[in-house]
């Protein structure tokens, strides 16, 4: 393999969930902020409950 | 990928950013967490209780609540009106006069209304007069350590230190977990290492959070500025035209309800919530001024300032507001998180509780390394000294 190709595998195993987890939150703040109807709301609510379950989640109960 | 010498760089201020901050910024997260509440805490300690009326009935003429509040008041000067858009409510903000409210802003104090039936509902006496309220003194340690724009520029700095500590955490957070699955926790090695993965974890995973609250933390400590900035270049060239003119004294003013409705139909569409009074420090010497605000979640937040003219009564003008105030007024509700209900504000509240473990972990990690390297100096000095047992090869 190549050594920009192991590269790039690198960055996308060490960069996908954190990047995801902040597209999530990012469109959590926004989607309560521009949306008017409750069903906006909700969606930022589930959105912001993904970083804190995230937390909980790994930091609770998943050991290694 | 980043060479050593520029990790190592990144290191230093990841490090010093976080070591110089991290107190105050414990500091703001638990002050700020029961002001995430605030409006649910006031309204449990001070529960406001209205007559039923019909939904419909009209809003009581302000000029009615000018004349009660002079009556109750006589001989000081009325410097604002706020109508509550969630209670049927008006303050009316009083002063013994503006010269004074410009040199100590705590003689100032309201007097508080039924917006439907005129009601004195409440009077205050002036803030230097009353005992700070627990939310006072939560917002002055969260906002200013009780000594105005110096403690918000420092705390303002102290947020940027905190978004510089998110962004080289960020940066470190890379070559950290270049071996490690996402959310590694090695808990069955020393308690460091343990500290350390859940530190790069909590971090990384309420990272956009925390960037948006410290960031627009920064900017909200900046208003004071910002709205001086604006003070003397929009408003300035603005007033410019009535520069000589004067308002007449409060008692001859023209209708502050007429002026109202003449500032309501300039902006259609959206709400009045106030009113300053000519001669007030905040407004124009020679205007009413209303602030309108819009009626969607995020227009509600975006102020809009019209001018009514003190002496004739007329529109002079609706203001158009700087970008920056815009970016101010914008970063309000993302700093608060108070635009989406109460789970919203749940929400903000657990945030916030990651961020304190975070800056703690951050702390714990700091100590625990010197502690290491402390005890491993003192190994070498005693070997150096030669009543070490322990054979020199192994503190390398």
């Amino acid at each position: 393999m190549n050594p920009t190709r192991s590269a790039a595998r690198g960055l996308r195993h060490t960069w996908t969930i954190p990047l995801l987890l902040a597209v999530i939150t990012m469109l959590g703040l926004l989607s309560a902020l521009l949306g008017e109807q409750l069903g906006w709301k909700v969606v930022a609510w589930v959105a912001l409950m993904v970083p804190v379950a995230t937390s909980i989640w790994y930091a609770r109960w998943k050991r290694t | 990928m980043i060479a050593s010498h520029s990790l190592k760089r990144w290191y230093l201020i990841h490090k010093w950013s976080s070591l110089i901050c991290t107190g105050f910024l414990l500091l703001i997260c638990l002050t700020g967490l029961p002001l995430v509440f605030r409006d649910e805490i006031d309204q449990w300690l001070q529960p406001h209780h209205y007559v039923t009326l019909p939904a419909d009935t009209p809003q009581v003429s302000l000029d009615r609540l000018a004349t009660a509040s002079h009556r109750l008041y006589p001989g000081e000067v009325i410097a604002s009106m706020f109508a509550d858009d969630d209670e049927p409510q008006i303050y009316v903000w009083m002063a013994p006069s503006f010269a004074q409210m410009r040199a100590q802003p705590e003689t100032m104090h309201f007097v508080r209304f039924d917006a439907r039936t005129g009601e004195v509902l409440e009077t205050t006496k002036s803030a230097a007069e009353q005992p700070k309220t627990f939310i006072d003194i939560m917002l002055a340690l969260h906002t200013d350590l009780f000594v105005d724009l110096p403690g918000e520029l420092f705390l303002g700095s102290m947020a940027l230190l905190f978004v510089l500590a998110i962004v080289s955490g960020v940066v470190l957070y890379g070559p950290f977990m270049k071996k490690l699955a996402f959310g590694t926790v090695r808990a069955d090695r020393s308690s460091r290492l343990k500290w350390l993965d859940l530190h790069n974890l909590l971090g990384i995973t309420v990272m956009a959070w925390t960037l948006v609250v410290g960031a627009t933390g920064v900017m909200n400590e900046l208003s004071t500025p910002l709205f001086a900035l604006w003070q003397q270049t929009d408003v300035k060239s603005l007033l410019a035209s009535y520069q000589g003119t004067s308002a007449p004294p409060q008692i001859a003013l023209p209708s502050l309800q007429t002026a109202l409705e003449t500032a309501s139909h300039a902006v259609p569409g959206m709400t009045v919530t106030s009113a300053v009074y000519p001669g007030n420090p905040f407004g124009s010497p020679y205007h009413y001024l209303f602030w309108a605000k819009g009626s969607s979640t995020l227009t509600s937040r975006l102020l809009t300032p019209v001018l009514v003219d003190a002496r004739s009564g007329r529109l002079s003008a609706v203001v158009k507001m700087p970008w920056y105030l815009r970016a101010l007024e914008v970063s309000r509700p993302l700093h608060f998180g108070d635009y989406g209900g109460l789970p919203l504000k749940i929400l903000w509240a657990l945030l916030d509780v990651i961020t304190i473990v975070i800056l703690i972990s951050g702390l714990y990690l700091w100590i625990a390394r010197r502690k290491t390297q402390s005890a491993r100096l003192a190994r070498i000095i005693a070997v150096h000294h030669g009543d070490d047992q322990q054979p020199a090869a192994s503190l390398v």
